[in-house]
């Protein structure tokens, strides 16, 4: 696994999304996209859906990017890539590519959560090679910060704000990564920017897979969630930590949590490092912040049950070959 | 020059009993694209089931991918046309007003799809039979369209829709349309060319930008209003040259097989003082009744367009030079206002008198009689108060 | 016909077509610099930049390139030794932020 000076010294000539883009002051964004084609050794091409990353890099007539990079709108990206994969296939079976593409996806929470949902299940069923990577700062942040299915329970977003009647988003959060593994899928993960040689280790193991894989990664937004943006990481280290985004990996639908965080910091510390949630410290809703705080306690112990359940097949010889065996 | 009837002998073994649906997957087969998404949908199902036959039989190479929505499958043909492959796509009514979004984008992408569109009505109510009104919803989406009128014209077009798209100075969709039903599953002989003959018409697929190569390109980048105007003159322009170079494809394709086609053509125009427009299938209608007229000694003729954008308009303005009053027929409505053809025609013509009739739509029968009714009203005053004729609805006014 | 030949169809963009704009007027009145003394060259800084804005070369930490850098601090706030510090604009700072002493 490459680490990070690898990673360095393969961007160091020409990073694949490079500086110039507008997106905002410590966006957790180009950490998602850096990571994950540098850790790529193919030449790549890459489908991105409309969204904050989208605008912000091809503003015309500049381009960030030095990899051949497709938008067509906002829902369709993984409908775009299945095209462009099969092109790639047909291209290949009458000789007329010689180079070994692999093609990769970014989309946000919004085009992948909610609008680009069903252009993604049908491409994970009809088995495209791809990686589809979700960057996911959980709301529709290029447009206002509005709620995406991806908002937490309680945030406040500009269409779910908190008020004398609202404490923030009512409904919790869909979970993504279960609705993708439903697919039966090789490889499913969940990663976030605070932890890169994770990401890296994961894309890696992604992109061996045959067949679609998909990468959920908490990324993080200062406007949005409300904090200052050189606080990036250390949220979503939060956010990790707590056990409110655990990392893990799903492969060949077996699970493992890829970091243990020892001991495991409170979540109310997450929702108390952004401003969207600070109406759950006010003191009028005590009730809200400790079922929140139950929820990703019984979600974490959930998650450590399946891991324990999958342990030996990780040390079988089929799990030995993905070399992740203790 | 001697003509195509001395030069080339029709060989009549080429000619096979099909429907449209069946002569344009026999164009598919022979084009052998590349890549086909595609999403089912009625009156469009034909095409798209002997399609999947020929591939299943080994008969052709296309990747056929089975999208989960129209949206995704002409998303799906962007990607691959845009990656370097041949791509086409086939579709209808909801499912062409479900996949708009990614045709107006298909267009400014400049990804040469050709898409066989069986015409029919938009819901609602839900209907299944034919009309324009789904390929009207594409109409300034920047992509080219053509309205066939026969089976054998919806073949010959998709042959020479290849060539059309993939032309270097065009690089664009190009729609074919077919009437749902009256063409789709509607039998006639059809003459099929030889598969070599075919692959040798439309060649290999050449995309001068393809994505998948070793000099990296961003597509589809977002534009500001200082490059967005621009950005779309030269997609306007590029659609305006496709009808520049359609002549040479057209004859090129008449050497293939003496059928020669322009953009529109006139029947008994030569001395017209009253003449209909029209598109589509009922082109047979419209001469029929012309023929009537004729032998009543009534100066009639009928111009049917086939080639709808980039629009014809000075051809048109050239078939309608000496005529005193116009009915254009549009299959197709435009609640509040004028229907399409009619609105086109009337802009490429000076001619005082133009009539607007809308006919045909939900799959409502047009008849000759329809068509006298209105060549009777041509003959009267125009009436203010009344100024659209909805043929095979309206009461036809007894004139004799 | 007014408008530039120069669009290519599809306004396909070639990457290197433009130079990356200087997004250095998003800073406030601050930019990073490095006290090389403290640096122990763990990169942290250049793989959490949101800006490409940490210069490696041949692998290791080589400054800032303040064309890119838009001032968002998360290079201070990952530094895990105090390396990196935010300064005026006008600190007689080296042209990659060099504060004394030689690059590395």
């Amino acid at each position: 696994m490459p680490n990070l000076r690898t990673l360095a010294e393969r961007q160091a000539a020409r990073p694949a999304l490079g500086s110039g883009h507008s997106l905002c002051r410590g966006c957790g964004i180009p950490l998602v996209v850096r990571t994950v084609l540098a850790s790529i050794r193919t030449p790549v091409a890459v489908v991105n859906a409309t969204g904050c990353l989208e605008v912000a890099s091809t503003r015309y007539p500049f381009t960030a990017w030095s990899v051949p990079w497709l938008h067509v709108a906002f829902e369709n990206a993984a409908a775009v890539a299945s095209g462009v994969e099969s092109a790639y296939l047909a291209l290949r079976r009458r000789g007329a590519l010689r180079q070994n593409f692999t093609f990769v996806v970014f989309a946000g929470d919004g085009g992948t959560y909610d609008i680009g949902l069903q252009a993604l299940s049908g491409a994970l069923e009809r088995g495209h090679r791809f990686l589809y990577v979700c960057y996911d700062n959980e709301g529709y942040m290029n447009t206002g910060v509005q709620r995406s299915g991806a908002t937490p329970r309680a945030a406040n977003t500009t269409t779910t704000p908190s008020g004398a009647t609202s404490t923030g988003k009512a409904e919790a959060r869909k979970n993504l990564t279960e609705i993708v593994l439903a697919h039966r899928i090789p490889y499913v993960a969940q990663a976030a920017i605070s932890h890169l040689q994770d990401l890296s280790d994961k894309v890696e193991r992604a992109t061996h897979s045959e067949g679609p894989s998909f990468l959920n990664v908490l990324s993080a937004c200062p406007p949005g969630w409300g904090y200052e943006p050189r606080d990036t990481i250390a949220v979503v280290q939060h956010a990790v930590n707590s056990g409110y985004w655990p990392l893990l990996e799903v492969i060949e639908g077996h699970w493992r949590l890829t970091v243990h965080p020892e001991p495991r910091e409170s979540v109310g510390d997450w929702f108390g490092s952004q401003k969207r949630f600070r109406h759950l410290f006010d003191g009028v809703d005590v009730d809200l912040l400790a079922s929140l705080e139950q929820t990703a306690e019984a979600e974490w112990q959930r998650l450590a049950e399946m891991e324990a359940r999958d342990r030996d097949w990780f040390a079988s010889p089929d799990g030995a070959r993905w070399g992740l065996s203790d | 020059m001697t003509s195509w009837f001395t030069d080339k002998p029709q060989d009549l073994r080429r000619f096979r009993v099909l429907t449209g649906g069946q002569a344009v997957a026999e164009a598919l087969r022979q084009i052998d694209p590349d890549v086909f998404p595609v999403y089912p949908i009625t009156p469009q199902t034909p095409i798209i089931e002997a399609f999947a036959q020929c591939v299943a039989d080994g008969r052709s190479h296309a990747r056929i991918l089975t999208a989960e929505s129209e949206h995704s499958a002409m998303s799906a043909a962007v990607g691959a046309a845009l990656a370097g492959a041949r791509a086409m796509t086939a579709t209808a009514s909801q499912g062409l007003a479900y996949m708009i979004e990614i045709v107006y984008l298909a267009a400014s992408l400049r990804a040469p799809v050709v898409i066989a569109v069986g015409n029919r009505a938009l819901s609602g109510p839900i209907n299944i039979h034919g009309d324009h009104s789904d390929g009207m919803l594409a109409r300034d989406s920047g992509v080219v369209q053509v309205y066939v009128t026969t089976a054998q014209e919806a073949y010959d077009w998709m042959v020479m829709g290849v060539r059309l798209a993939e032309h270097g100075e065009v690089l664009l969709p190009v729609m074919v349309g077919l009437d749902g039903f009256t063409l789709t599953h509607s039998a006639e002989p059809v003459e099929i060319l030889a598969d070599a003959a075919v692959q040798e018409f439309v060649g290999p697929y050449a995309y001068p930008y393809p994505l998948l190569s070793e000099v990296a390109g961003t597509y589809g980048a977002f534009a500001m209003p200082e490059h967005y105007f621009e950005i779309k003159r030269q997609q306007i322009a590029a659609l305006e040259r496709a009808e520049a170079v359609l002549p040479a494809i057209t004859r090129s394709f008449a050497k293939l097989c003496g059928r020669q086609y322009a953009p529109l053509e006139g029947y008994c125009m030569e001395d017209a003082e009253r003449a209909m427009v029209i598109m589509g299938s009922q082109r047979g209608t419209a001469q029929e009744a012309v023929d009537k007229l004729r032998e009543r000694g009534q100066k009639v003729g009928v111009v049917t367009v086939r080639l709808f954008r980039p629009f014809p308009r000075r051809d048109l303005a050239e078939q309608l030079r000496a005529v005193q009053a116009i009915a254009v027929f549009d299959r197709a409505s435009t609640p509040g206002s004028f229907p399409p053809l009619y609105l086109d025609t009337r802009a490429a013509v000076r001619t005082p008198r133009v009539d607007s009739v809308i006919y045909g739509l939900g799959g409502r029968d047009l008849t000759p009689d329809d068509i006298v009714a209105v060549f009777d009203r041509l003959k009267r005053p125009a009436v203010d108060a009344d100024p659209i004729f909805y043929a095979g609805s309206d009461e036809i006014e007894q004139e004799r | 016909m007014s408008f530039p030949d120069t669009i290519r169809p599809g306004a396909l963009i070639r990457s290197g077509d433009q130079p990356s704009p200087d997004m250095s007027g998003w800073r406030v009145d601050r930019k990073p610099a490095v006290q090389w003394s403290l640096c122990v060259d763990c990169l942290l800084c250049w793989a959490f930049c949101p800006d490409s804005a940490v210069v490696v070369e041949s692998g290791h930490f080589a400054g800032f390139h303040y064309p890119a850098c838009k001032g968002c601090e998360i290079c201070v706030a990952t530094c895990p030794t105090g390396a990196v510090a935010m300064v005026p604009e006008t600190s007689p700072v080296g042209p990659r932020g060099e504060m004394g002493g030689e690059a590395r």
